[in-house]
């Protein structure tokens, strides 16, 4: 009797000791897993592009913390202060060699193959989501295959990093030369694997398609006028304003969105959502009033010092007024300011020389910019302004200005100028428009920058769309065509300059807009592809001078309402900040693919955590 | 006629004596086995009050109380002298804590990993490390135990 109440006691008292290594093993599993996600974050938040490094290097090695990366593997090993080692594992090496499907660009480790089945994914730079894989065991690894379980996305401008944190005595004689733990010894070894999905704070919580730091007011046409807002990425179709919204037309039906679409306003000093002149509380998308402080969070931020700008020792063209003349059709260079009339001095050139990214052809009254052109300060000038004569306006003409890279290049040519730029001509092709002031052009423009490259136009004061004159508008014989082409529609001859005249216009703004038209095109439509930024007002007049003119737009407006390089946020400025646009319908397309330069994806940047969940133990 | 024969006095006592042995022999290694029971219960309780003296006194740096105080342990490194010392009593336990704080180094750039880039700051790491000792139980029966101690270790990131 006795020897077995020894032993009894001996067994509970093991049980006890037990019980005591494993809360501190698992709770030293745990905190192994949170370490190397901290680890993880600062390497992110560092370079977004950082996948546990792309050769074997040793990064920290200092008493009590070693960290090792090799080819998308990384390998924490941390000693406590009674030599109590603990492991983190983060694995993005897919372990398939080089160049298999699916190829996460990575050769394999060099030391260190992690038997995990869990795979981080890094999917920050993407303005899409991108497929998270589970490895499989494959000839004594575990490895990425082309029909591994894919469980889930990873969505856009994130990352999901999968942490393996280990703790327990069978880790104490690890090091990095003998990094796994000796078999068959008996001792206590506790596993903890850590998800943790963070993504970029600056981008992913972008949302809608229509921002106004002050308010917006879009006035349509009365009897049949309508404006559609829809999102590219099937995400509920947003429009905000930190103040009230106005859509004036014929009845409520006027504005058309989704069934889980939102009209975001302000939720101070009475703003409203008004529907076809009346305050209303039930039209489709109901106005939802959000603090200033909640919206703000998704507000596309982008500073001037960020925006892709034309280089200043690269191609460069005088500031000042080039007035387009008939008869004989040529160009005049004034270096003068524009100060809203002609010209008041002499013509200071005639038919002015142009670098190499400007190409002009009288005959059609047309400009074309082939490549990154910086409007240099002249004299008083620092502005660049197209003019036309108005003895051309009177002969149904107007001037046309052109962006179109060279054959075989997709990257759009960006203008930049240190004042403003003020184009009394259409605005065509593919290109971006970067100005310290505003800028001003005539509708009847078909406008768009690449997706990588996100800015069509950046104005730190205000983007404006003039009316077509009404001698011209009468001779505009063709919808805007988009997809890169030239828009030529009525400025002179075609061909002679390498003018295309496209395809169908109906079937181009579709394939541009990414769905089917809201609205019937006409001659005399406004359509942007890209990111709309104003730190002042967006004001669009297509319709004040008799005309009709329809607005198609894919991307993202902006109209702040204060100066993100001085840490304002929007609506800083009770003055500006407004969305103003008389037009006959509207069709706002969301699009996060124009949420971001690809050249800031590589930019240090603050990461959110949206997600984190222990998965196994 | 047989008579059995009886125990003597000397096999009486010498009968008592190994009993006698046998009940001291288990009584000592019950007593023994107390202790380590002890020992093994009062380990988790450490380890949390390690847990939570660490949590407090982060919680007041990164909150920047006082003001400096957050700004100073990042600029500094803590690996063999405490950043903090102090006794605190956890659950009517008194419990002696030394914090140790080391900012982690990138060797390759020889920079703190997550190096502040221009603009770019609040993305360093450090590795915190915290002793507690103890010797007091709570009920107070605890002898020849010696000094307990646990530790706790945990990265911490900057802009937590």
């Amino acid at each position: 009797m006795v020897l077995m109440l020894i032993g009894s006691a001996y067994q509970l008292l093991g049980t006890r000791i037990h019980q005591a290594d494993n809360l501190e093993d698992s709770d030293g599993a745990r905190l192994a897993a949170e370490a190397g996600f901290r680890y993880a974050q600062a390497q992110l938040q560092k370079d977004p592009g950082w996948r546990g490094g792309d050769s074997n290097v040793t990064v920290v090695n200092q008493p009590g913390t070693v960290v090792v990366e090799d080819h998308g593997n990384v390998l924490g090993i941390l000693t406590d202060l009674d030599g109590n080692v603990r492991q983190f594992r983060i694995r993005f090496n897919f372990h398939n060699g080089t160049g298999s499907s699916p190829d996460e660009g990575l050769d394999d480790p060099d030391t260190y193959w992690f038997d995990s089945p869990f795979v981080s994914v890094n999917n920050l730079s993407n303005n899409s989501g991108a497929p998270m894989f589970r490895a499989e065991p494959s000839a004594g690894q575990m490895r990425v295959l082309s029909g591994s379980p894919q469980p889930y996305q990873v969505a856009r401008f994130s990352a999901t990093v999968i942490v393996e944190g280990l703790a327990g005595d069978a880790l104490r004689s690890t090091n990095p030369t003998q990094w796994e733990p000796p078999a068959n010894l008996g001792k206590t070894l506790s596993r903890v694997v850590l998800e943790t999905t963070v993504a970029r704070g600056d981008l992913v919580l972008i949302d809608s398609a229509l921002y106004s730091g002050g308010e917006t007011s879009i006035q349509l046409d009365p009897s049949n006028g309508v404006l559609n807002v829809t999102s590219q990425d099937g995400s509920p179709p947003k429009i905000r304003s930190l103040s009230s919204i106005g859509v004036y037309g014929q009845d409520t039906s006027v504005y058309q969105t989704a069934t889980d679409g939102k009209v975001h306003i302000g939720d101070t000093g009475g703003a409203q959502f008004r529907v076809a002149g009346g305050i209303s509380t039930s039209a489709a998308g109901a106005g939802d009033p959000q603090s200033t402080n909640k919206q703000v969070k998704t507000w596309p931020r982008l500073k001037w010092s960020e925006v892709r700008r034309a280089p200043v020792a690269g191609s460069t063209l005088s500031a000042g007024i080039y007035l387009w003349r008939n008869a004989p059709p040529r160009l005049e260079y004034y270096n003068e300011e524009y100060t809203g009339g002609p010209p008041v001095g002499p013509v200071t050139q005639l038919n002015p020389p142009m670098p190499p990214s400007v190409t002009v052809h009288n005959a059609g009254f047309r400009m074309r910019i082939t490549d990154n052109t910086y409007i240099t300060p002249t004299g008083s000038a620092t502005g660049f302004t197209v003019l036309a004569d108005p003895a051309l306006s009177a002969l149904g003409k107007r001037p046309q200005t052109i962006f179109s890279p060279p054959a075989g290049s997709t990257e759009a040519p960006v203008l930049s100028s240190d004042g403003g730029v003020y184009l009394e001509s259409s605005l065509d092709g593919l290109g971006s428009i970067t100005a310290e002031q505003s800028i001003t052009f005539q509708g009847t423009s078909a406008f768009q920058t690449n997706p990588g490259q996100s800015v069509a136009l950046y104005a730190k004061q205000d983007i404006e769309v003039l009316p077509v004159p009404p001698s011209v508008a009468s001779h505009i014989q063709s919808s805007v065509v988009v997809s890169g082409s030239d828009g030529d529609d009525d400025g002179g001859d075609s061909g002679s300059d390498g003018d295309s005249g496209g395809s169908s216009p109906s079937s181009t703004l579709s394939n541009f807009m990414g769905t089917s038209l809201a609205v019937t095109p006409g001659a005399q439509d406004i359509a942007f592809g890209g990111m709309l930024y104003a730190l002042g007002n967006i004001k669009m007049d297509l319709t004040s001078t008799g005309g009709q003119g329809n607005l198609f737009m894919r991307g993202i407006m902006s109209a702040y309402g204060g100066d993100p390089e001085l840490d304002q946020d929007p609506g800083s400025d009770p003055l500006t900040g407004k969305v103003v646009a008389n037009i006959t319908n509207g069709m706002l397309v969301y699009d996060p693919a124009y949420a971001a330069q690809t050249g800031s994806m590589s930019a240090p940047s603050p990461l959110v955590i949206t997600f984190q969940a222990q998965l196994e133990r | 006629m047989n008579r059995r024969r009886g125990l003597s006095l000397a096999e009486v006592l010498l009968a008592m004596l190994v009993v006698a042995l046998l009940v001291l022999t288990t009584a000592a290694m019950n007593f023994s086995m107390l202790r380590s029971n002890k020992k093994s219960t009062d380990r988790p309780v450490g380890y949390l009050a390690a847990q939570q003296i660490l949590a407090r006194e982060l919680y007041g740096v990164q909150d920047d109380n006082p003001a400096g105080s957050k700004a100073a342990f990042w600029a500094g490194n803590w690996p063999n002298t405490p950043w903090r010392s102090g006794q605190e009593v956890v659950n009517r336990t008194q419990f002696q804590y030394d914090i140790y704080a080391v900012t982690l180094q990138d060797v390759i750039s020889g920079e703190p990993l997550g190096n502040q880039a221009p603009g770019f700051v609040n993305n360093r790491i450090k590795k915190i490390d915290i002793r507690v000792n103890w010797t007091q139980s709570p009920d107070g029966t605890r002898g020849g135990a010696g000094i307990l101690r646990s530790t706790y270790t945990r990265f911490l990131h900057e802009s937590e």
